[in-house]
């Protein structure tokens, strides 16, 4: 049974009103926790990939005093670490994690909620992902609000292909044990590539549809949320590296094709540091030969549907 | 002084000597009139005992009230008109109420040890440069003779009202008739609304137990009676009338008649409250702490996560100046317990501004009407359990109020469809399956045209201007079984116009088998949609710019667009015709499998050729077409058209 519960995020810029909402949310689920679960140790981690100024600086003195107070209302810690240069998602998240367990816990302890920070959880989100984690779940992860993401999941049992680093839960131990995040993915697709690495060991990766949780997204008339310049860039990069990391070549040639027919500037620009990246060797081992899985279990757990990284229900 | 139902028999008299030296009136008692209507209400009201009629003139009333067992003490201080009162065996006496000064002692002088029943001011306060010392005045009066354990006396006022329906519509176009005498009389100083009367007799800790107003259907300000504001049957002048029916019912009030009693305790809450509101509304105080959006979100109480995810999403919103109310609507018992639990379980900065209140009836018009009496926000939004909503819906209501304060602000909606969990798919628990993406419902733009036939706006996507309620009393139709909400755009629409923001911004999760649960739905849409217009044609429309055209356009007339409809299907024709020909040309024999017939080969090449460029460029005269401004601008009333004429692709597209 777990006894503490980190709730780790990384922030680059961004308004910090909104941050103090998520945090606020956080607050507020941690109290359900709290009377309900066996945690009784919880600690917000908030990673800032700002710079000294300007609108992605860090978070200024009153505005965590603010995130403090709130949280120590709910009986929860914060942990701020000022990077002082911007990581990227993975790698924020993997020295947040390395400052964990805290003293006199195991690994084996803790839980680690992996947030965004534009995000704001339901009450009840973080009791449904912790009881989420329980026997063959590796990862549990929120169903997301007012845009639900569109992969498939099983309605019986709540598996998934992947789970989005939107908001997702998984042992302290298995975190490291993995290795945490591979760095090579700035800020797209490391989600993906850890749930599938977390596959590869046996586990499964739930969603969890009552642990509901908003992600700030704005919608298209098309339906779909609008894609800021950065996710444009990367969201493509990490498609080409997960297909190779999968050993899909004929993904990456179909995504190359595409681009080079439909693509932005920026997809384009993706393409370039892809066969950068490629041409110097510097583009992370594959499945196999990272993790020495067998060509079977690369297939098996690495689907790829119409490009995407899984079947989509919609 | 007002001229009503009694007219004056001489408008002369030396008056008393001062700065403001003003005529007294002689006019003639009347029961139809307010004299005769204050009597009433003595008698109605009042405990036996002396009546004091302050700027009483010539005592219209004197002898009416003596004669009916009163004891008649009249005040003024034209002393002709004193003396001319005492000739007639009443008691008069010279007071000047713009001295008030001390006015309650010398009244007490003059009662002395007799009971007081009733103190009347007649058409007489909004003469004085200062009537409000006067009713203080008059509260220490009534104090001091509650403190001797005397009966306080009620106070009988009558007040012309100059937003007598003449008087404003003339307004409107600019006009303001004073009048030697009338609700616009060159003497009055100060002027009354019933708002007004009611604040300031209220401030002073009179309460109103009792009224009866003069009313006339035309006042002494009906004139020129061809003024095009005072029409009968015009539209101008029904449009008004009827705007200002909603408004308030005193349009036809010619002067407020009322009773009042002192309250001897403080003021209560409700009075200040409704004191606020009026300092509010006359921009005398901003109100305090009001948010800019009130959001109405109904639930029956018994699905606590869908609350939940919708509260969620509103205390996502970027934009904080927000209110929620949420409107329990079920009867299960616990059902408002269980939504403040959910409530409760929100961070305390969320929490705070949410509050949960029963309301009743079976219709969801009647939920919100009471939503709408609850709402304090400058606007008013409506949020159902079933629906969500991005960060930004409320920051986009707000944009759209600051570009167009007082307008319908209205953004896009997206539909999704949901169903519930079957039995074996556990892993949902309570939340529903989702089925689709969002698929935009509302068109891009919002014509008055359209919404009338019959496209929709959901109600997630506005923001209604709460002066429309407050105001205009604007509320949902409770009669309607369906269409509330398009009778309620249409209506807003109609008054205040529609600033749309263009974003998308809310998603409602439409249950999968709606199609089978509302079989009957278009039998009752339609009936309600004929009682909406049913109502709308008992007034004249306004319609907004650019109606002429678009009325010209939809009832037959020749047009660009007519043109352009023509234009269009002589292209396509032109199109299909050259393409097939080209097809033709393209299935003979090629060159090189015929050699000996190179001369046919070469000219039937050259003819595809041709075809070719013919069918590039009907192509591009089409797509220019299509391109155009006029014919994007114009696309909602294609298809209204399209509708009305019964075009089956239309209703498809519906």
């Amino acid at each position: 049974m777990a006894t503490a519960l980190r709730v780790q995020t990384v922030r680059y810029g961004g308004e910090a009103p909104r941050l103090l909402r998520m945090v606020s949310s956080v607050a507020a689920a941690a109290r359900q926790l709290q009377g309900s679960t066996s945690v009784r140790e919880l600690t917000v981690a908030i990673g800032d990939c700002g710079g000294p100024d300007g609108p992605d600086a860090v978070l200024e003195g009153p505005v965590l005093a603010e995130a403090r107070e709130v949280l120590e209302r709910a009986g929860v810690s914060l942990d701020y670490v000022a990077f002082d240069t911007n990581t990227g998602h993975g790698v924020g998240q993997n020295l947040l994690a390395a400052r964990s367990p805290g003293p006199g816990r195991t690994a084996d302890d803790e839980v680690l909620v992996l947030a965004n920070p534009d995000t704001y959880l339901t009450p009840k989100c973080l009791t449904m992902l912790l009881g989420a984690l329980e026997g063959g779940t590796g990862i549990a992860e929120a169903r997301q609000i007012p845009l639900e993401h569109p992969k498939f999941f099983d309605p019986a049992t709540g598996e998934t292909p992947w789970a989005s680093g939107c908001l997702m839960a998984l042992r302290l131990a298995l975190f490291a044990s993995l290795g945490g995040f591979e760095p090579a993915f700035f800020l797209h697709g490391d989600d993906v590539d850890l749930s599938w690495r977390t596959r590869f060991r046996g586990f499964l990766v739930r969603h969890v549809p009552e642990a509901a949780v908003f992600h700030d997204k704005q919608l298209s008339d098309t339906g779909l949320p609008v894609a800021g310049p950065e996710e444009e860039y990367h969201a493509m990069l990490a498609r080409l590296m997960l297909a190779h990391r999968a050993e899909r070549r004929d993904i990456v040639g179909w995504w190359l094709d595409w681009i080079d027919i439909e693509g932005s500037p920026l997809q384009r620009d993706a393409a370039v540091e892809y066969l950068r990246r490629h041409t110097e060797g510097v583009l992370p081992a594959t499945y196999r030969e990272a993790l020495g899985v067998s060509p079977e279990a690369v297939a098996s757990v690495t689907r790829f549907d119409e490009g995407e990284y899984a079947e989509h229900r919609f | 002084m007002p001229s009503t139902a009694s007219e004056p028999d001489r408008v002369a008299s030396k008056g008393s000597k001062g700065p403001q030296r003003v005529a007294t009136y002689r006019f003639a008692f009347s029961w139809e009139g307010p004299y005769g209507h204050a009597v009433k209400l003595v008698e109605r009201y009042a405990q036996r005992g002396l009546v004091l009629d302050l700027g009483c003139g010539y005592a219209a009333v004197g002898e009416v009230l003596r004669d009916a067992g009163w004891e008649y003490v009249g005040g003024d201080r034209d002393t002709d008109a004193v003396a001319d009162v005492v000739a007639r065996g009443l008691e008069g006496h010279v007071i000047d109420l713009a001295m008030s000064d001390g006015l309650a002692v010398k009244l007490a002088d003059i009662i002395e040890w007799r009971a007081v029943g009733a103190v009347l001011l007649l058409d007489i306060i909004e003469h004085l440069p200062d009537p409000f010392a006067v009713l203080r005045e008059l509260a220490r009066l009534s104090a001091s003779l509650a403190a001797d354990g005397r009966e306080a006396p009620v106070l009988v006022t009558s007040i012309p009202n100059v937003a007598h329906f003449d008087l404003a519509a003339k307004l409107v176009g600019g006009r303001w008739d004073v009048t030697p005498s009338g609700l616009l009389d060159r003497t009055h100083l100060v002027l009354f609304t019933e708002t007004r009367v009611d604040a300031e007799l209220g401030r002073m800790g009179w309460q109103e137990c009792g009224r009866d107003d003069v009313i006339l259907e035309h006042s002494d300000q009906w004139f020129p009676i061809d003024h095009p504001f005072l029409v009968e049957g015009g539209p101008v002048h029904d449009h008004l009338r009827a705007l200002r029916a909603s408004a308030d019912p005193n349009m036809k009030v010619n002067q407020f008649v009322r009773a009042y009693r002192r309250l001897q305790r403080s003021v209560p809450d409700d009075r200040i409250s409704r004191l606020a509101r009026h300092e509010d509304a006359v921009g005398i105080a901003p109100g305090l702490g009001v948010p800019f959006l009130s959001v109405l979100t109904r639930t029956e109480g018994t699905r606590p996560g869908r609350l939940a995810e919708t509260l969620t999403c509103l205390a996502s919103q970027r934009m904080e100046d927000l209110e929620v109310v949420v409107l329990v609507h079920g009867q299960a018992p616990g059902s408002v317990h269980t939504c403040e639990e959910v409530v409760d379980s929100f961070e305390e900065s969320f929490a705070s501004r949410v509050r949960v209140e029963q309301v009743r009836g079976d219709r969801r018009s009647a939920h919100l009407n009471a939503g709408l009496t609850l709402a304090r926000g400058r606007y008013v939004a409506f949020l159902d359990e079933d629906e969500l909503v991005t960060a930004d819906w409320a920051q986009r209501f707000a944009e759209g109020a600051a570009v167009a304060p007082g307008k319908l602000i209205r953004s896009l909606s997206g539909v999704r469809r949901v169903r519930e969990p079957a039995p074996d798919e556990g892993a949902m628990g309570a939340s529903p399956v989702t089925l689709s993406k969002p698929v935009t419902q509302s068109g891009d733009r919002f014509t008055l045209l359209a919404h009338l036939a019959g496209s929709p706006t959901p109600l997630s996507s506005l923001a209604l201007p709460r002066s429309l309620v407050s105001e205009l009393h604007f509320c949902f139709d409770e009669r309607l079984a369906a269409a509330d909400d398009w009778d309620l755009v249409l209506r807003a629409a109609l008054l205040v116009g529609v600033e749309e923001t263009g974003e998308v911004t809310s998603i409602e999760q439409r249950p999968d088998d709606t199609a089978a649960l509302t079989a009957d739905l278009p039998e009752a849409l339609e009936g309600a949609r004929a009682s909406v217009l049913a109502e709308l044609d008992k007034s004249p429309l306004l319609l907004p710019l650019g109606s002429a055209t678009a009325l010209f356009r939809l009832s037959g007339g020749q047009s660009a667009s007519t043109a352009h409809d023509s234009q269009l299907a002589t292209l396509e024709r032109e199109l299909e015709k050259t393409k097939s020909a080209l097809t033709r040309a393209k299935a003979r024999p090629k060159k090189g499998q015929l050699v000996d017939e190179s001369a046919r080969v070469e000219g039937l090449l050259d003819r595809i050729d041709e075809l070719e460029g013919r069918a590039k460029q009907a192509e591009k005269a089409r797509d220019e077409l299509l391109a155009s401004e006029f014919w994007r601008a114009t696309a909602p009333l294609r298809s209204m058209v399209s509708l009305f004429r019964g075009n089956p692709r239309a209703t498809e597209g519906r």
